[in-house]
């Protein structure tokens, strides 16, 4: 085996941004760990997988993920890199490639091996405009004969290491705003990625068994994903919607991502957003609020979300339509009408 | 003016959490609307944490009783996150919402430039 691949996910050591990752804006809350953009769907696969699929697309057959976090550094000072590192070793791989697995690029595997062959070095760092971008390949020779770690010798190879120049495409991953320019870009057709659906007209993406209504409106770039409904009267402009969810009838959902196994409530207008579940993060407005208790959106659909379409179509309905109706329902009397709504 | 056409009063919106609050000032809304026609009211939101769906249900009766008044009503002061919900449900566009109670008194006296006699009401505790 020549080529062996590790996927870093968490604080790597090739990654400068990796130190500051835990004071890191993720836009959702101090509870999300900023490599979770990585493992979050994009256009029904998560990127993670995604990587995953590229390098085996590109020939490499073996490739570990390794999570940094969950390694208890009081406990061992060999990192999880390391020992499946060394692992590889063993096995006869020549030439490991450590990927921080916390931003997208799209690099060439192929070129990138071959550059580091051509240059006789230990060691190829991969640095884009801004800087390194957590890509090393490392030389097996490297890993044999010490007992010190390996991180703690890496510096040391400077003077025999190469610098590989990419200026391809790089998204950060750092914030939701990347993630959903990286979603858009993708619907775009500019990624190597595609989204997991048939492309039904141009920039369109629809999964075969999601069911949509045949009042839905999709305005492109738009994608569906599987197991997905949306319901009557929706209208989907710049949004995707990934698996297991639903969209109720008469929401508008513009420039949004829809996470997995999330229910959008009937007659809302949800814009510049992206929704997981019950908790919305607004990328205009900078807010991140869980609407559980609103029964607006959550991970299943709820009574309370038709009682207030029925209570907020009525007074349109009157105020803007006839007689105000004092006698109008509110949402514990109100019995769901789309028709109302309307 | 004997029913006080041109009154305009501001009211504090109770924090939906309890339940007790939001009666009482409902109650107290339709006693004071009760002998009035065209009243202007302002809803202060800024004692509103988050709106939820007892709050939304609380406002929709407000709005109602207010229009069947031949009322205007205006919010102000929401926070950003009862902004979100307002502009997600699309009430924003039902009612206008100002940042400030004195940018929603001067939307409201426009028409009325010399009055500026506005009484606060508290929401009960």
């Amino acid at each position: 085996m020549e080529i062996g691949v590790i996927l870093v996910t968490g604080r790597s050591p090739f990654d400068k941004t990796s130190k500051t990752a835990k004071n890191a804006r993720t836009g959702f809350g101090e509870s999300h760990s900023p490599d979770d953009f990585v493992r979050w769907d994009l256009l029904g696969r998560s990127v993670l997988a995604r990587m995953v699929d590229l390098l085996k697309a590109a020939g490499i057959k073996v490739i570990s993920v390794v999570n940094e976090d969950q390694h208890d550094r009081n406990h061992s000072k060999i990192e999880p890199w390391e020992k499946t590192l060394k692992d590889y070793v063993h096995s006869g791989v020549r030439h490991t490639l450590v990927i921080s697995a916390r931003r997208y690029i799209e690099i060439d595997i192929t070129k990138l091996i071959l550059f580091h062959r051509q240059t006789s070095s230990t060691v190829t760092n991969v640095a884009g405009e801004s800087g390194p971008l957590g890509v090393t390949v490392i030389d097996s020779k490297c890993a044999v004969g010490e007992d010190s770690p390996l991180s703690s010798r890496l510096p040391a190879f400077a003077a025999c290491s190469s610098t590989y120049d990419y200026d391809g495409y790089v998204n950060n991953l750092s914030s939701v705003a990347e993630y959903r320019e990286l979603v858009l870009r993708t619907l775009a057709g500019k990624c190597a990625i595609r989204p997991l659906a048939q492309e039904i007209k141009a920039n369109v993406w629809v999964a075969p068994d999601a069911r949509i209504h045949s009042s839905v409106r999709l305005v492109a770039p738009a994608y569906v994903g599987a197991h997905t409904r949306i319901r009557a009267g929706a209208l989907l402009a710049g949004t995707s919607v990934e698996r297991d969810s639903e969209i109720d009838c008469g929401t508008v959902a513009d420039s949004c991502s829809v996470l997995p196994h999330t229910y959008i409530g009937p007659g809302l207008h949800v814009s510049q957003s992206v929704v997981n579940g019950s908790r919305l993060l607004h990328l205009k407005h900078g807010l991140d609020m869980d609407l559980g208790e609103t029964g607006l959106l959550g991970p299943k659909r709820n009574e309370k979300s038709y009682s207030l379409l029925g209570s907020i179509g009525a007074f349109v309905q009157s105020a803007f339509h006839g007689e105000p109706q004092s006698d109008a329902p509110t949402p514990s009397q109100a019995a769901a009408s789309l028709e109302r709504a309307q | 003016m004997g029913r006080n056409e041109f009154l305009t009063e501001v009211r504090g919106f109770p924090d939906c959490h309890n339940p007790a609050p939001c009666r009482v000032f409902l109650k107290q809304l339709h006693a004071f609307l009760s002998d009035k026609y065209r009243p202007r009211i302002i809803f202060d939101l800024s004692g509103v944490q988050t709106m939820n769906a007892v709050g939304i249900d609380l406002l929709l009766k407000c709005v109602i009783l207010i229009s069947d008044c031949d009322g205007e009503l205006r919010l102000a002061c929401a926070s950003p996150q009862t902004a979100l919900v307002l502009e997600l449900t699309q009430l924003n566009q039902v009612v206008d919402v100002f940042p400030t109670v004195a940018e929603a008194l001067v939307n409201l006296d426009v028409r009325f430039p010399d009055e500026q006699n506005a009484r606060y009401i508290k929401p009960a505790a």
